[in-house]
């Protein structure tokens, strides 16, 4: 009889039977009914227990289960994949070539769309979204601000080509930056561990942020940390669907940026940009070129 | 069907030691899927307790699935009491809509027959089926888990005045339950 018991009577020994009883009867956990459940690899991605629960107890959750391992890799223009739903390991090829042949299909007589120099072509984030792979072929998804860079600015008709798996390298990453325009958060995955954070986003209309899937194409430090942007702007592969140019300067691209008015934060304010606090602005700035960035 | 074969190695020219490969193994579930595996059939205990045999395993995923939303369950102290007190507070809310749901079900249709499984004492089962869920989820804490008054009303989030008012009201009901029995 421990003192620290909340109850000591009659009922004690009538419950606990009870209790025993209720917990022999009882079907295995949801999930456990499975000999050996271990996390399953899809691809690249790892769904573990939270895809079997699904799996096993609900039809809708099937059903969002299942769409979590088709878009992982679909060419599918929506960003359906959810960064706080699973743990996210994308796939990516970083090129290893100096230029880059984007090709329609995956065989070798396949005409180019286009060949990029990977060092000077101006918005190449240096890193690609790989979205299939064939034996000597890697599919990536073309960042939407290669369009209109493309030499004679001819732009491809797909948003997915195929490259040679020898002009890249491949490698893996669970870093990611999930931005939801609704809510007006930012959730970030940094080497494992994440963080949301509030932020300001478009006043919406003309200037509406697009909404897809991006990556970081460039990193610029301000030369003046205390100006409108704070410590500096983190350049997304987004193009403002709208506006050509902000204040005479270069094409219009979506930057997540730090501020030095926090008060303007978690409003909708901006022409498109995504605004942060200067701190969390530079916990993301670890971030590699290349990192995935979904806007919903 | 290509997706599944092992495409690294068919590649050659994969580059393990990449600077931000080490991040494989965080980014996934073990620490949910290993609290899971040790602690799921305590959960259907208790679930069962708390919404009886047809319901607990939806209860369960339902919780479970809210929990793997966030980071708060893998960061909290103690894994389990996280996910009992989760589990109350879902079976609270599960109790509200599906009293409503049962009742539309029971109107149009005129038999219901849920395989329960039998008891050896239903006397107490059906007393015990009979209280409020935070009635049934403080007995529950108190008489199984063995916790203390402080201990249920942190996991359940209530005063321990709480604690004390449902245990005494719940012990009051069985017993008389058990006395008209």
């Amino acid at each position: 009889m421990t003192t620290n018991r909340a109850v000591d009577d009659d009922l004690t020994l009538t419950l606990r039977r009870l209790f025993a009883e209720v917990g022999d009867q009882a079907s295995p956990a949801p999930g456990q009914a499975l000999p050996g459940v271990r996390p399953i690899r899809f691809g690249f991605a790892r769904i573990g227990i939270a895809r079997f629960v699904a799996m096993l107890l609900s039809v809708s959750t099937l059903f969002i289960g299942v769409r979590v391992t088709e878009t992982l890799f679909a060419p599918n223009e929506q960003p359906t994949l959810r960064l706080v739903d699973i743990g996210l390991l994308t796939q990516m090829a970083r090129p290893v070539a100096p230029t880059l042949a984007f090709l329609q299909e995956a065989s070798e007589q396949a005409k180019p769309l286009a060949v990029v120099n990977v060092a000077r072509t101006f918005g190449f984030p240096k890193t690609l979204l790989v979205i299939d792979m064939r034996a000597d072929f890697v599919q990536v998804e073309l960042p939407e601000t290669l369009s209109p860079v493309f030499e004679g600015g001819k732009l491809p008709a797909t948003k997915h080509a195929w490259v040679r798996a020898n002009d890249v390298r491949l490698f893996q990453t669970g870093d990611a930056i999930e931005i939801n325009t609704a809510k007006r958060t930012l959730t970030a995955s940094i080497s494992g561990k994440r963080f949301t954070t509030s932020i300001a986003v478009s006043i919406g209309g003309f200037v509406e942020s697009p909404k897809g899937r991006f990556q970081i194409f460039e990193q610029r430090l301000a030369k003046n940390p205390d100006g409108v942007f704070g410590p500096g702007e983190l350049r997304l592969t987004a193009r403002s669907p709208m506006l050509e140019t902000y204040m005479g300067d270069d094409p219009y691209f979506i930057a997540i940026q730090g501020t030095n008015t926090p008060s303007l934060i978690g409003q909708a304010v901006t022409h498109g940009n995504f605004r942060l606090s200067n701190t969390a602005w530079l916990k993301l700035a670890k971030l590699p070129i290349g990192t995935l960035v979904i806007i919903r | 069907v290509h997706r599944e074969r092992p495409i690294l190695e068919l590649l050659g020219n994969v580059s393990s030691d990449w600077e931000r490969c080490g991040n494989y193994g965080v980014v996934g579930w073990e620490t949910e899927e290993a609290a899971y595996r040790a602690y799921g059939s305590d959960l259907m205990r208790f679930a069962c307790v708390l919404v009886g045999f047809s319901d607990a395993e939806d209860l369960v995923s339902t919780t479970m699935n809210s929990l793997l939303q966030s980071d708060r369950w893998r960061t909290s102290d103690d894994m389990r009491t996280y996910a009992m007190g989760a589990l109350a507070r879902q079976a609270s809310m599960h109790h509200r809509s599906f009293a409503r749901r049962r009742l539309r079900e029971t109107r149009s249709v005129s038999a219901i027959s849920v395989a329960e499984p039998t008891l050896s004492d239903p006397a107490i089962w059906n007393a015990v089926k009979a209280l409020p869920v935070r009635q049934r989820a403080v007995i529950f804490l108190a008489y199984w888990e063995d916790q203390s008054i402080a201990a249920i009303a942190t996991t359940l989030g209530i005063s321990s005045g709480s604690v004390k008012r449902h245990l005494t009201r719940a012990r009051q009901s069985l017993r008389e339950a058990l006395d008209d029995y």
